[in-house]
């Protein structure tokens, strides 16, 4: 059996990956202790659902700390024949993508007995590796698709809503339906058919559109996208005459002008661009890039860029054309102001400072012309070819989804629409307000919609059906630069789900309805060993857009007249964890905490400082936003760095989904949007009088003015250190390596407790933290969630401070109340594995203790709940369960209920198998009242060691990545043996900049230290 | 001689309230008024078990109680069905009312044993009216106490967990944790306590049963006597055993409070870790025990008619110990602030600039009230001699107590190292009840006391009569044998008519 | 005394005296049964060594094993690979039995197993508690031999539980692992052989064995992180 995940080989076998279903039946069975008759007394349980349901009981395994020895009996059910390669209690990883809004990000997924389980970047792919190429980052919304899989609310069935009530079915009953409409469709060659679809770079797809329309050549197709990328493209068009696709090398780029762009945040290929943009916080070298953000909200790249300025959305385009007319690449000097002229001198020093080295990049929400006159920037200052690349688009017409939607709707009003069929996507939920297409809809007489969830589309549509998962089925897909892959399977669907290429196909009457068989007759050219190896690495290998050969022509740009009033405007943005809205079902990404604001389980108008005090208003008192006749009333949120005159309205809340876990979370801006005005207009902004509460996880009762003070102190003024945080600026450090070395506060070198026991034995555990990579992307967060069942506990536990996660990114603004750029700073704070630990002083169990490794462990079941160890734990990194949070509904439990199951054998009782089969069964899964924390992923460690020593192998560094590390975009986090000197947190912790957190007020000897920050802003 | 009979005689004396607390060197002041004789104490004390039916307020008093207790009850079931989360506490805050009760319940369970052994061993006559009460309060005040650290763990049923138990795991206790030194301090002091208090019940219970009418009560006082006959060879060995745990008790007065208070001082945690914890705990501690028996003595002697035994004397004096102690806590105070702003420790310094000046500064201001400032009207002999006034400053130390312990371990914890967990602490309902509750249950505990165990240390006050003295006529020409004594005969009418005239 | 004893108040009649003798024997004697009651009786020893529940398959090592001296990893195969054995699927019954007992009643589940492609549901025996990550892999490959925890299997007709599986009774190797190892040389599932008898043998062995499969410290196998995650 050498498919181990620790030799990371991605091995697969057609035979169990959802091919037979016998097989997967089988393959799911090893070791189920299932009770056979409670499961089919379950409603509606085939036998295939059984069969998985079956797999759950796997995560009993650590599920609920049981001491009961003996009872109740337990059942062992092998399996009937084991399928070739597969070793019982050994992972296995897949290579797949997930697909969003037309790009596909590669991903490796981890399997555990027919269960996936985890979900990485792939390190094989280049637009998921990260730097030293170990490890595949993946960023948040992709980690949390495991627990969509899982999701109970999931649709699971056909639903029939032509009768007046809706009814159940299942596939055979839709289609045996749709049968007679399609006779009808063929005869009238597909007049009055539509086609509504996402946005996909899947070459299945395309075939089979095109599959379609060769049998209705009447057929209209349109496509929509909340959030577009048609600008971008529009503008390439504008300047090379064909839509072209950006690629950035921001590892060559040491100066990087953002105008309204967030390559680091919400850019399509934001995890590999973090990860090129930290080659450069320092580099080799020592040196540094320079980020210049001018921008209309506060975004990631913003937070982390060394100058920046706010302004208001419509002044970019003017800023950009003075820049370029100053650079000579066209466009008129239009007058700036004081502050904007003080901010590009120095830009434009360093532009011609640094020719070659240099990249301009514009934020997709901006118009065409922007976007061409940027890119006629970046061919002046030689930008094209060295840190730009320019690929062609496969389709050469652009899709406008604006437009693409609005003609749909005026066929659907003009009754040219008699079958309307959508694949994926939300828009009655997310379409422009002023179209009213929930309205249109009405007219078609069959409108079909394919959807995980019986959402509000669905529910204006006759029909509805489940879709598969992506880890369900198999589909394709093209990577940012073109590169394609093969999206694989890792179960057989939960819920007969189907993926939009089987529906097509349905329609188009191919002779494959498996998704397996309809994707391989896309690739039908190429043969079964290059297949079998593009399956392997995740990728066909040099499968990317071929490049553009034209230059880009000189603009001219006419930047619309500065308005003349002082007028508030509305920037609609991208949500930085349910992108558009459609992951807000998701309780994982509800509860991870918004990088900047720290929110949860709630979105608000975020409103500089100076604009609160105008309009009187403080963190929670609600607003009311009118734009034309629409208007809105949400609950303010006062954000540092927020541009003046500028209200930023987040999408993807509020949605309508019955009892679903997102239902009526936050308030759903949509409304405010028109086709005119996408992505911001101007608006009227006046207080309610009204307070909502706002759960954030961080800067709860800091009302008063000392705490504020004393957060100041210990935070320190920009670009200086204090005791939390340390930092500097480049030249400073250059000027003085040592600084960091001097005492920061006069220090207690005395300590408390005894001191630590010594560590012999050969590993050394330890971890290292860089402040100056860190963004803040809070993808560690999602991956330690994934990897240690982490559970979430919902608002109303949030504002009672009772968050699990076990890491968290302390957020710290530098710099005075009222300063419009404030510099931020990213602290990950996880367990710091304190060699001297307060925690395991005060244990009256000893629940809490050192291992030989070094490594402070916490032993659930042992755990009685004194929780002592928290109150003296310094870095407050200790978490309690002071409920039981895998029973919990996160929804409504302001007065939790009492359970009636002996506590110890309560989760298997309480918790829905279907969420069961999510566990990883290497990590205990926590009762109530137990204690719980960081463990360095000591189940990594463990079964590495364990099976390396079984094979008498050596340890390298790097073979060993907590959950965290391994999804860092930025490689901000290392961990491994401090007793190799060789290694790299071994080098970190040697650092001139490494410290341990309040190590010298407390001297608790912490086993992660952090590199202190640098930062790169102009002299002055 | 034949006399009034003393039931009777008992009824009536209690009416009457006199005024034994001067100083005058010529006389002794007797610590028993009313012209009681021995037989009259008896009467007066047995008086509460022996009538058939008990005051009204008594049974007004118990039905509070009671449905207290019932919610006492309701809330730790919530409790354990549901996981401590139904509490208020929350990250930072991982210690909320749990523990403040619990440090609040031992605190008051202080005096009794500070009266009962200390004071004996110092010969403090006086003690022997008040020390029953007393250490029947302490041995209940304990029993609130003990319930707080079972309830506030995560898995109550594993709390055995801290007793070192050889058990299948072959695993013990970690003994470097101040929670199980707690352990083993509290427990010591429960049962030593307990039998302290019970030692000195023998001679007493034994009178009841000889008193007693009915066969059930005879044969319960009778084993509860274990077979007590007032023989010579009795006292001889009663007297020792409770000189022995007397000395016994004594250091334990002391650690108790000491070692709960290394909960804190051994932590790291601005606010908590500081030297000076183990006295100004202990003096907290007697500080509030004596606020709390001042409370129980002034109804009690009211209602069960113990004015001629629980004399005015006795309640002078115990102000004058709570106004003593109440200015060491203040000390205390004061001492955290210094070493805070000595130590020039920032984190110190923010803790303690916080406590004052921070979203929980009305809890400071109600401690320092309450435990520093109203205590000091017992300046006044006047105040002293008002029991409503007296009763009314016992209580706002009660109230004391609980808020500083509240400001210790709340404020410390809101705002320790890191600005990021920073986090407030609110209660819960539930919270709220249980504190509520536990009253409930100290007060029931404390009225069925009352009503069938002798609230007076009947045997000791007898010794403090002079018929008691053997020469007591030529101390001061007072005849120990006469019955018609005088409480105020000693009083010299010119020097002392003021005193005489409000009477 | 003349009177009668229910005139008196109730004092303690004369024979009471002798119950003094008996209430110090009784508590003394309590003191010192009710924990070894409780004890014993909530031991592992006592609760889990010796279950031995029927299976659905009367299936005999003692004839597998012991008589036709199969290797225990010709079934349990993932032994030496992961941290379960497991439990061998139908078709390596049906290996053999294919042929050989084609037609038994007693093989009757497993032919329906094999036949409808669902389990046969053995039941648990040697069941350690959900947070104890016990891996084979780590035992087998460094020379614990199996009959260590499971007793001799290849002399029981039907499978029980030979030893407490208790923490305690895992720390008593844990503490001492060298004197429970086996040389290279011997197969973990040898369960004939037997350590030296001569202490002086033994101890070099155990020596030899720790160097051999480079057990260097004690107190990483005492961690609690060893078993508890």
């Amino acid at each position: 059996m050498k498919h181990h995940s620790a030799q990371r080989e991605y091995w697969r076998s057609l035979a169990h990956l959802a091919g037979s279903p016998d097989a997967r039946a089988a393959a799911e069975n090893e070791f189920a202790a299932y009770d056979p008759d409670e499961l089919l007394k379950m409603p509606a349980v085939t036998r295939r659902r059984f069969m998985k349901l079956a797999s759950a009981s796997m995560a009993f395994a650590g599920l609920a700390l049981s001491g009961c020895r003996r009872w109740p009996e337990q059942k062992l059910a092998p399996y009937t024949s084991r399928p070739a390669g597969r070793t019982p209690g050994i992972p296995e990883q897949y290579a797949t993508i997930m697909e969003l809004n037309g790009v596909a990000s590669p991903l490796l997924v981890k399997s555990f007995d027919g269960r996936p389980i985890k979900i990485e970047g792939n390190p094989t792919h280049p637009w998921s590796q990260t730097v030293h190429g170990r490890s595949g980052a993946a960023d948040a919304i992709a980690q949390a698709a495991i627990l969509e899989i899982y999701d109970p609310d999931r649709s699971t069935a056909v639903i029939n809503r032509t009768g007046n009530t809706p009814i159940a079915g299942n596939w055979d009953g839709f289609t045996g339906a749709m049968n007679p409409i399609i006779d009808t469709l063929t005869s009238s060659q597909g007049d009055g058919l539509a086609i509504l679809s996402e946005s996909s770079s899947s070459q299945t797809t395309a075939r089979l559109k095109a599959a379609v329309a060769a049998k209705y050549p009447k057929a209209a197709f349109f496509e929509y996208e909340p959030i577009s990328r048609y600008n971008e493209l529009a503008g390439a068009k504008l300047a090379l005459g064909q839509p072209a696709r950006l690629v950035h090398h921001l590892d060559k780029a040491m100066v990087i002008a953002l105008f309204d762009a967030d390559p680091l945040g919400t850019h399509p290929a934001h995890v590999h661009y973090a990860g090129l943009w930290a080659m450069n916080r320092p580099n080799k070298q020592g040196d540094m890039s320079r980020m210049y953000a001018i921008e209309s909200a506060m975004t990631l790249s913003g937070s982390v860029a060394d100058c920046r300025l706010g302004v208001q959305p419509s002044r970019i385009g003017a800023i950009l054309s003075a820049v370029s007319a100053r650079l000579g690449a066209g466009g008129t000097d239009s007058s700036l102001s004081a502050d904007e002229e003080a901010f590009i001198k120095p830009l434009l020093a360093d532009i011609s400072n640094n020719p070659g080295a240099t990249v301009v990049m514009v934020g997709a929400h901006h118009e065409p012309a922007i976007h061409a006159l940027a890119l006629a920037i970046n061919q002046k200052i030689g930008a094209i070819d060295s840190t730009l690349a320019l690929l062609a688009e496969p389709n050469e017409n652009v899709i406008d989804h604006v437009q693409s939607i609005s003609d749909l709707t005026n066929r659907l009003k003009s009754k040219q629409v008699s079958t309307l069929i959508i694949l994926g996507g939300n828009p009655v939920y997310d379409a422009p307000a002023d179209l009213d297409f929930p309205g249109a809809m009405a007219s078609a007489k069959t409108s079909i919609h394919l959807s995980l969830y019986d959402d509000e589309t669905s529910r204006t549509c006759t029909w509805h059906v489940p879709r598969a998962h992506f880890l369900e089925a198999w589909g394709d897909g093209r990577a940012w630069d073109g590169t394609a892959s093969i999206g694989q399977p890792l179960i057989q669907p939960l819920y007969d789900g189907k993926t939009s290429d089987q529906l097509l196909a349905f329609f188009a009457g191919e002779a494959e309805t498996e998704s397996d068989a309809i994707v391989r007759k896309t690739f039908a050219t190429v043969d079964d060993a290059a297949w079998m190896a593009a399956l392997n690495v995740g990728q066909f290998e040099h499968s990317k857009f071929k490049p553009v050969t034209t230059a880009a022509a000189p603009q001219t740009y006419q930047s619309p007249p500065a308005p003349k009033a002082y007028g508030y405007e509305v920037r609609f943005l991208q949500d930085s964890k349910l992108y558009d809205g459609r992951f807000a079902t998701s309780g994982w990404l509800q509860e991870i905490p918004d990088p900047l604001t720290k929110i949860v389980w709630d979105n608000a108008a975020l409103i500089s400082r100076k604009d609160a005090l105008a309009l009187d208003v403080g963190i929670g008192d609600t607003l009311k936003i009118t734009i034309g006749n629409q208007s809105l009333e949400i609950a303010a949120f006062i954000l540092p760095g927020q541009p003046v005159g500028v209200i930023g309205l987040p999408l993807g809340y509020g949605r309508d989904m019955n009892d679903n876990v997102g239902a009526n979370v936050g308030v759903n801006t949509y409304p405010m949007r028109a086709t005119s005005a996408m992505y911001f207009s101007p608006a009227q902004v006046s207080k309610t009088g009204n307070y909502y509460e706002l759960a954030t996880t961080q800067d709860h009762h800091l009302t008063d003015q000392d705490g504020i003070e004393m957060r100041q102190t210990q935070v320190g003024a920009k670009h200086t250190s204090a005791e939390v945080i340390r930092e500097t600026t480049l030249a400073e450090f250059k000027r003085d390596s040592r600084i960091f070395e001097k005492n920061e506060e006069g220090g207690f070198s005395l300590q408390l407790y005894q001191p630590p026991m010594e560590f012999k034995d050969p590993h050394q555990w330890g971890m290292g933290i860089d402040l100056s990579k860190c963004i803040g992307c809070h993808a560690c967060v999602a991956a330690c969630q994934a990897e240690n069942n982490i559970p979430i506990v919902g608002k109303d536990q949030v504002l009672h401070n009772r968050q699990m996660h076990w890491i968290r990114i302390d957020r710290y603004f530098k710099g005075d109340a009222d300063d419009p750029n404030p510099e931020v700073v990213f602290q990950p704070l996880a367990c710091q594995h304190c060699e001297n630990a307060p925690c395991e002083q005060v244990c009256p169990v000893g629940a809490t203790v050192h291992d030989s490794e070094g490594l402070n462990v916490m032993v659930y079941n042992r755990c009685v709940g004194t929780r002592y160890c928290s109150n003296n734990c310094p870095y407050k990194v200790r978490r309690f369960n002071y409920l039981d949070w895998q029973s919990q509904d996160p929804r409504h439990d302001k007065y939790p209920k009492p359970y009636l199951n002996i506590p110890d054998q309560q989760q298997i009782n309480t918790v829905p198998l279907v969420k069961q089969m999510m566990f990883n069964p290497d990590v205990t899964v926590r009762m109530r009242g137990v204690m719980e924390k960081c463990t360095f992923c000591i189940q990594r460690i463990h079964t590495t060691t364990i099976s390396q020593r079984a094979r008498n192998e050596k340890m390298k560094d790097g073979d060993i990545m907590t959950a965290c590390q391994q999804s860092c975009p930025t490689q901000a986090i290392v961990f491994g043996d401090l007793n190799d000197k060789k290694s790299k947190v071994s080098q970190w912790h040697e650092d001139k900049r490494a410290y341990g957190l309040l190590d010298e007020a407390l001297q608790t000897r912490p086993r992660n230290k952090y590199l202190a920050k640098l930062s790169n802003p102009v002299e002055t | 001689m034949a006399s009034v009979p003393a039931t009777e005689f008992a009824r009536i004396a209690a009416q009457s309230e006199a005024d034994n607390t001067t100083d005058d060197p010529r006389f002794r002041a007797p610590l028993v008024t009313g012209n009681l004789d021995f037989s009259g104490i008896t009467a007066n004390v047995a008086d509460l078990a022996e009538r058939s039916t008990p005051p009204k307020a008594w049974y007004i008093a118990l039905g509070i109680s009671l449905s207290l207790l019932g919610l006492l009850g309701a809330c730790i079931g919530y409790l354990m069905l549901t996981g401590v989360g139904v509490w208020g506490n929350n990250q930072p805050v991982g210690w909320g009312f749990g523990i403040v009760n619990f440090v609040f319940w031992v605190g008051i369970g202080h005096a009794g044993t500070l009266i009962s052994a200390i004071l004996y061993l110092f010969r403090q006559n006086w003690r022997t009216g008040i020390n029953r009460m007393a250490e029947a309060m302490t041995i209940f005040a304990v029993v609130c106490a003990g319930l707080f650290p079972g309830i506030h763990v995560g898995r109550p049923w594993l709390a055995y967990w801290l007793f070192p138990i050889p058990n299948q795991m072959e695993l013990w206790p970690q003994f470097r944790s101040p929670l199980l030194w707690d352990v083993f301090a509290v427990g010591t002091y429960a049962t030593v306590s307990l039998l302290f208090w019970y030692v000195g019940l023998v001679p007493d219970i034994a009178t009841f049963r000889d008193r007693s009418k009915t066969r059930i009560k005879q044969i319960v006082y009778g084993i509860l006597a274990l077979g007590w006959n007032g023989s010579s060879r009795h006292w001889h060995r009663y007297e020792r055993a409770y000189l022995l745990l007397a000395a016994l008790a004594t250091p334990l007065v002391l650690s108790v409070h000491s070692v709960v208070s290394f909960d804190f001082a051994v932590s790291q945690i601005p606010g908590w870790h500081t030297t000076v914890f183990p006295p100004y705990f202990v003096a907290g501690a007697i500080y509030g025990g004596f606020a709390m028996v001042i409370c129980l003595a002034v109804p009690a002697r009211q209602l069960f008619g113990l004015k001629n035994i629980i004399t005015l004397r006795h309640m002078d004096n115990m102000a004058k110990i709570t106004l003593a102690t109440s200015m060491m806590v203040g000390y205390a105070y004061l001492t955290e602030f210094f070493v805070a702003a000595y130590s020039g420790n920032p984190h110190e310094q923010f803790t303690f600039h916080n406590r004052v000046f921070g979203p929980y500064g009305w809890g400071w201001c109600v401690m320092t009230f309450c435990n520093v400032v109203s205590p000091q009207l017992l300046w006044s002999k006047k105040i002293r001699m008002n029991m409503l006034v007296l009763w009314i400053v016992g209580m706002l130390g009660n109230v004391g107590m609980w808020f500083e312990r509240f400001e210790i371990i709340i404020t410390s914890l809101t705002r320790d190292f890191l600005p990021s967990s920073w986090h407030a602490f609110w209660p819960t309902w539930v919270d709220i009840c249980t504190l509520a509750g536990s009253f409930g249950l100290f007060m029931t505990l404390f009225l069925l006391f009352c009503r069938f165990l002798p609230v007076v240390a009947m045997a000791e006050v007898k010794t403090m009569l002079p018929a008691a003295h053997a020469h007591a006529h030529d101390l001061h020409g007072v005849d120990a044998h006469r019955t018609d004594y005088r409480p105020d005969e000693h009083l010299n009418p010119d020097t002392d008519a003021p005193r005489l005239k409000n009477r | 005394m003349t009177q009668e004893w229910y005139e008196q108040p109730f004092v303690f009649p004369k024979w009471a005296n002798y119950l003094l003798p008996a209430i110090v024997i009784g508590v003394a004697g309590g003191l010192f049964y009710v924990p070894t009651v409780v004890g014993l009786g909530a031991s592992p020893k006592t609760t889990a060594v010796g279950y031995s529940p029927v299976q659905p398959v009367p299936y005999s090592h003692a004839l597998h094993a012991g008589k036709l001296g199969i290797d225990c990893r010709y079934c349990h195969n993932t032994v030496e690979s992961s941290n379960f054995a497991s439990i061998p699927p139908t078709e390596t019954c049906m290996n053999c039995h294919t042929n050989i007992r084609s037609q038994s009643d007693k093989l009757q589940p497993v032919f329906n197993s094999w036949a409808t492609g669902k389990p046969v549901e053995w039941i648990k025996i040697h069941d350690l508690p959900q947070y104890v990550y016990f891996s084979h892999q780590a035992h087998v490959t460094h020379g614990v031999g199996c009959i260590e925890c499971h007793g001799r299997i290849d002399q029981m007709e039907q499978v029980y539980q030979a030893k407490p599986l208790s923490m305690g009774w895992c720390l008593d190797c844990h503490r001492d692992p060298g004197s429970h190892l086996r040389p290279k040389n011997i197969s973990p599932t040898d369960m004939n052989w037997t350590p030296p008898e001569d202490p002086a043998q033994a101890a070099q062995l155990a020596a030899d064995c720790l160097k051999a499969y480079l057990i260097h410290d004690t107190p990483y196998m005492q961690s609690c992180s060893t078993c508890h995650r």
